[in-house]
């Protein structure tokens, strides 16, 4: 997937949990799974405010794009 | 679709189901009145009573069918790929109700060179309707299967 989903890394930036993270946000473990596991294939801008909000970042820490072929 | 609209739906098709199953059980009668009173049919009475029955046991069929849809709607599982199914499968009783009616009355008309002018009218408006019908569910199943695909589409949204 050329946008990868760095959330395991802002986790670990902010040493919060995954279970915390996913409560705080109100998303399902399962699709926090989804999101680290770079298998999301749409989300909605309210989920990404919530995960700005939560950890305290900007949308561009959280999602990067890599060129299809690397 | 509120549960109020699909119960009294509900009621209306059983109601349907109840005058189907009534008029099976009249066409062979009426079949039989009509080969006592013009002997030349009298041969005919046993096929079309069968074609009868069987035209309106697939508007039955048909209503059964109808019956499942609305319980998907009512389990919120009418946007799933198995309700197209049952679309395609209310689409071929509907069908096939209007065939077995258009070929009766072609049967009638050309082979037994029997009727008038109002057999071939029947004859014709069970083509017209049928294939209308049929066109239609045919057109309202591509409406369904858009809607299922955006739904499976709209659920990978996080």
């Amino acid at each position: 997937m050329p946008i990868v989903v760095d959330i395991d890394v802002m986790l670990a930036r902010r040493k919060m949990p995954v279970g915390t993270f996913a409560s705080r946000v109100g998303l399902s473990p399962a699709n926090v799974a989804v999101l680290k596991n770079g298998r999301a294939k749409a989300i909605r801008f309210t989920t990404l405010e919530r995960i700005c909000e939560v950890l305290d970042c900007q949308p561009g820490d959280i999602l990067r794009w890599e060129p299809e072929d690397s | 679709m509120t549960s109020a609209v699909i119960t009294w739906l509900r009621f209306l098709l059983v109601l349907v189901l109840a005058g189907a199953f009534l008029g099976q059980l009249l066409v062979p009668v009426v079949a039989r009145e009509q080969g006592e009173i013009f002997p030349e049919v009298e041969h005919l009475v046993v096929p079309y009573s069968i074609a009868g029955i069987g035209a309106i046991a697939c508007v039955q069929a048909g209503i059964v069918c109808v019956w499942v849809l609305l319980s998907l709607i009512a389990d919120r599982r009418i946007f799933t790929p198995g309700a197209l199914r049952w679309v395609d499968a209310m689409a071929r009783c509907g069908g096939a109700a209007a065939a077995i009616c258009a070929l009766t009355a072609g049967h009638l008309v050309m082979v037994e060179g029997l009727g008038g002018p109002g057999i071939v009218l029947a004859g014709f408006a069970a083509l017209v309707i049928g294939g209308t019908f049929v066109l239609l569910t045919v057109a309202m199943r591509g409406l369904l299967a858009a809607a299922v695909a955006d739904r499976a589409e709209l659920a990978e949204v996080i």
